[in-house]
């Protein structure tokens, strides 16, 4: 299982992010390196990526606000 | 002071026009210098959205009308909200690229946008950055000229191994029907069944402005 993390160093800490969209349903299967899900920062997209194939389980939905280090979604 | 020096303007076909900003971003990232720097374009009459609202349920049959009304819709990477794209709306793309961390993209971006307010100002329209109350794809970054925005900006950061990319955009109206615009985002939004009212009298060209200016000058 590995975990998808929001990244830091990409956004200021002031800043709110949010994930706006997943690109992909939990349950889907994903390829290593796909962009599993935008976060918007203002009006500025950060895609996330898939560290590893499997399967998506998204564990904070769409549109819910998020911070740097967190577990978005797990790749099992 | 010109937006980008030597720049010519791309006539655009749609979608391809579109996704040219994802190609070269990538080529940028992927190692192309040549890459970076800006790019000027148009695009035949269609709607930009955004991934977040394709992923919406009434998405197909929200574009599939809008289409038969003459605005096919296309999607983008980038941040905000749905744009329109036609021959009077002149699109502005910046593509940089930076090792390290990237939290400094959004400070980049403004700087971006304080760039294009400060070209138009240097022709003789007053422009500044802000949120314009009931304008569509509203954001800090508009471009404002006399209370009404005249263009919309977002950007795009993608982290490659330890580069960062970053695309920054512009659509300004130049010239043309910007209420016809905005009327035709309104419905393909409605029909997503996102609750949006936009106010076609709070945006407007860089031609409404010039003669705007003009006339406050008296000539």
């Amino acid at each position: 299982m590995t975990d998808v993390t929001i990244p830091s160093g990409l956004w200021g800490a002031d800043d709110e992010a949010a994930i706006s969209a997943w690109l992909y349903a939990d349950g889907d299967p994903v390829a290593e390196g796909a962009i599993i899900a935008e976060i918007m920062v203002e009006k500025s997209s950060y895609e996330l990526i898939a560290p590893a194939a499997g399967t998506l389980q998204i564990l904070i939905a769409a549109e819910v606000p998020v911070r740097a280090g967190a577990v978005a979604a797990q790749i099992v | 002071m010109a937006i980008a020096d030597d720049v010519p303007v791309e006539c655009g076909d749609g979608r391809t026009a579109i996704d040219a900003d994802d190609v070269r971003l990538d080529a940028l990232l992927g190692g192309d210098a040549s890459a970076g720097g800006w790019r000027l374009w148009t695009n035949r009459p269609c709607l930009v959205t955004t991934r977040r609202f394709a992923a919406m349920p009434r998405f197909a049959d929200a574009a599939l009308e809008s289409a038969c009304r003459g605005w096919p819709v296309f999607v983008r990477p980038s941040g905000g909200t749905t744009v329109a794209h036609r021959p009077g709306t002149l699109n502005a793309s910046h593509f940089q690229s930076w090792g390290g961390d990237g939290d400094d993209a959004i400070q980049r971006f403004r700087i971006f946008c304080e760039h294009l307010a400060a070209s138009i100002c240097s022709v003789g329209v007053r422009a500044c950055l802000g949120r314009v109350h009931r304008s569509h794809c509203d954001g800090r970054f508009n471009l404002v000229s006399a209370g009404r925005k005249l263009a919309g900006t977002a950007s795009l950061v993608r982290r490659k191994g330890d580069y960062v990319g970053l695309l920054c955009h512009a659509s300004i109206w130049a010239e043309g029907d910007v209420a016809a615009d905005v009327r035709a985002i309104e419905r393909f939004e409605a029909a997503l069944e996102l609750d949006t009212s936009y106010s076609e009298n709070v945006h407007a060209t860089l031609e409404q402005h010039f003669m705007s200016a003009f006339a406050d000058t008296g000539t």
